[in-house]
């Protein structure tokens, strides 16, 4: 600190306390520290902005999502599983909703399951669903790439519980990068959710088939 | 001349450094299956795996035996059903990674809608030196690209890095009308 | 910036860069050594390499249990059977010597005079079991479960591998055996006659 004997004599201002150069030094060096504090509030600020509330998607119509093409049908309530077995011997229910399902990427796939999920909340409902390939009405173990096919996926939850209806279903959706940072492969990333899906919720009629 | 000594040793060093980063294989080419190449009908030796796969066949549904009963499988698009004879030289092993490369580069696996057919090669059969297996390996493709032209993979591991894979080339074929209904038993019955 | 050090002679400079090169020639083998050396135990422990003979109707001593081979025979030929191949079963005798001897990734195998290796069948069916069972035997427990693992020291467990090999059965048949913690050695039992 340069203490002119000006300054000191006539009484302290800001000005007189430091020289022109010092503040330029005390200035310079704070400039670092003061731009990251604006630039991550600024961010924030940002990321605040941008929360739209996701679009509604159709249902009927293929919803190209990343990966998958769905077209959502319809959802039913029932207490017989696409494949015959009665799921309430274990005292639960099941929700099914019924896709046509076309896998977009190169090779044969099964992360259908992590596509959709069910946003309605109902208690102790399964947190992933299992899927079933309708055309053989047993458990899907993959879809090949190219080719539509009817799933159901189901959620089962235990009996008794009032669902309300319409059910909303999240949709969610991988981007694809040709080369990834680290091995330079084709990588499905960055899986965010492209919409939603309300569905009316049926009863099964008889079989539930 | 002097002046230019540096200059030009950092030239070259770009030209060197530029052309190493161009020819460079890809990493999942690096550390991916070392290929055996072969052609249908030929055994394909692939160090203890040694595989000899027949002509594809083509059919909208087939049939087959499965745990006692006898099953169904339609398909949105066409199966592809390719006889395969397999033998291991020195120890016992599984055929695990059962792919089919289209001409356009899209990967399809064995389908998993036939795992449990008495006459397919899936990953539960086993390999014993000594013994000699026949079986059919069963792909579900989308009827366009269905012609019997594209590559079979077949290696002991699912996802061979650095590990034995056999590649069996088919050429472009006359596409013959697949047939209605294809009996896996009795094509393997003949085989 | 630091004053100015008084200017190195050529000599003193010269035998700097040596010791540097030679430094890094000797650092260098050490620093991998160091960092690989538990990959390197884990490499060992995968593979087999170091085969322990076992003379006919010896008991050994292996990775914490004494180890001896009862028996191995093969399904007699039947009319039922295909022709070219023939069910075999290796029987051991086990006995955990220390307690909590815990048997882990245990590898039982068939070889042969040519260097060829039978894996166990992973799944036995009851009925091959059953068919290869002797009347009057104590019941075997496989290889890859807890049975040697829980045993109490001094306990006797039978184990029982089964093969599914060709019919003529080649020749030299010996039973190799590993576990995790016994590996790279290995034992490998000479040739009996198979029955």
């Amino acid at each position: 600190m340069i203490f002119s004997d000006k300054s000191f004599k006539e009484g302290r201002s800001l000005a007189t306390i430091f020289s022109l150069k010092e503040w330029r030094t005390r200035a310079t060096a704070g400039v670092g520290g003061i731009a990251a504090i604006i630039a991550s509030w600024g961010i924030g600020l940002f990321e605040e902005r941008d929360q739209r509330p996701p679009p509604t998607l159709s249902v009927g119509h293929p919803i190209p999502a990343g990966e998958w093409s769905l077209r959502f049908e319809r959802v039913i309530r029932s207490d017989r599983l696409p494949d015959g077995t009665m799921v309430s011997r274990s005292g639960r229910e099941a929700i099914i909703l019924y896709v046509q399902a076309t896998n977009r990427t190169t090779r044969s796939s099964n992360s259908l399951l992590q596509a959709v999920a069910l946003a309605t909340p109902v208690k102790g409902v399964d947190a992933r669903p299992t899927a079933y390939l309708m055309r053989d009405h047993a458990i899907m173990t993959d879809l090949q790439p190219g080719l539509p096919e009817e799933v159901a996926l189901v959620w089962t939850y235990p009996a008794g519980q009032r669902i309300a209806s319409p059910l909303r279903f999240d949709v969610m959706a991988s981007n694809f990068k040709p080369q990834d940072n680290l091995y330079a492969q084709p990588l499905w990333t960055d899986t965010h959710k492209i919409g939603v899906v309300d569905l009316p919720l049926q009863t099964a009629q008889g079989g539930g088939l | 001349m002097k002046r230019f000594g540096p200059i030009a040793i950092i030239l070259i060093g770009l030209l060197v450094l530029a052309g190493m980063r161009w020819t460079m294989p890809r990493y999942e080419r690096i550390t991916g299956p070392i290929a055996f190449a072969g052609k249908p009908d030929a055994w394909v030796d692939t160090g203890n795996l040694a595989v000899r796969a027949g002509p594809p066949q083509l059919a909208r549904t087939i049939r087959f035996k499965a745990l006692g009963k006898v099953e169904e499988r339609t398909s949105a698009g066409i199966w592809l059903v390719v006889p395969v004879r397999s033998r291991v030289d020195h120890a016992t092993a599984h055929v695990y990674g059962r792919i089919w490369v289209t001409p356009d580069g899209r990967r399809y696996r064995a389908s998993g809608r036939v795992e449990d057919g008495d006459v397919v090669l899936t990953g539960t059969k086993t390999l014993q030196p000594g013994l000699e297996r026949k079986d059919l390996v069963v792909f579900e493709l989308p009827a366009e690209l269905a012609n019997g032209e594209g590559a079979l993979l077949l290696s002991e591991e699912r996802d061979p890095q650095l590990t034995a894979q056999a590649r069996i080339t088919y050429p472009a074929a006359v596409p013959a009308s697949p047939a209605k209904l294809l009996d896996l038993d009795e094509l393997h019955a003949k085989l | 910036m630091p004053s100015s050090e008084p200017l190195h002679t050529p000599m003193s400079e010269r035998r700097m860069r040596w010791i540097a090169i030679i430094a890094i020639i000797v650092l260098l083998p050490f620093t991998m050594l160091v960092s690989g050396w538990r990959d390197w135990r884990e490499v060992r422990r995968a593979q087999a390499w170091q085969p322990v003979d076992v003379a006919s109707a010896r008991a050994v001593a292996y990775d914490g249990a004494l180890v001896r081979l009862v028996d191995i025979h093969a399904l007699p030929p039947d009319p039922g059977l295909a022709k070219d191949r023939t069910f075999l079963r290796a029987r051991l005798l086990v006995e955990p010597r220390r307690p909590g001897t815990k048997w882990l990734d245990c590898r039982i195998s068939l070889i042969d005079a040519a260097s060829h290796d039978w894996a166990a069948i992973e799944t036995v069916p009851d009925l091959l079991q059953r068919a290869l069972a002797k009347p009057g035997e104590v019941k075997g427990a496989g290889c890859d479960g807890l049975a040697v693992s829980e045993a109490k020291p001094g306990a006797q467990v039978f184990v029982d591998s089964y093969y599914l090999l060709p019919r003529p059965l080649p020749a030299g048949l010996r039973v190799t055996l590993s576990t995790r913690d016994g590996r790279p050695a290995y034992l490998r039992f000479s040739q009996g006659t198979v029955q």
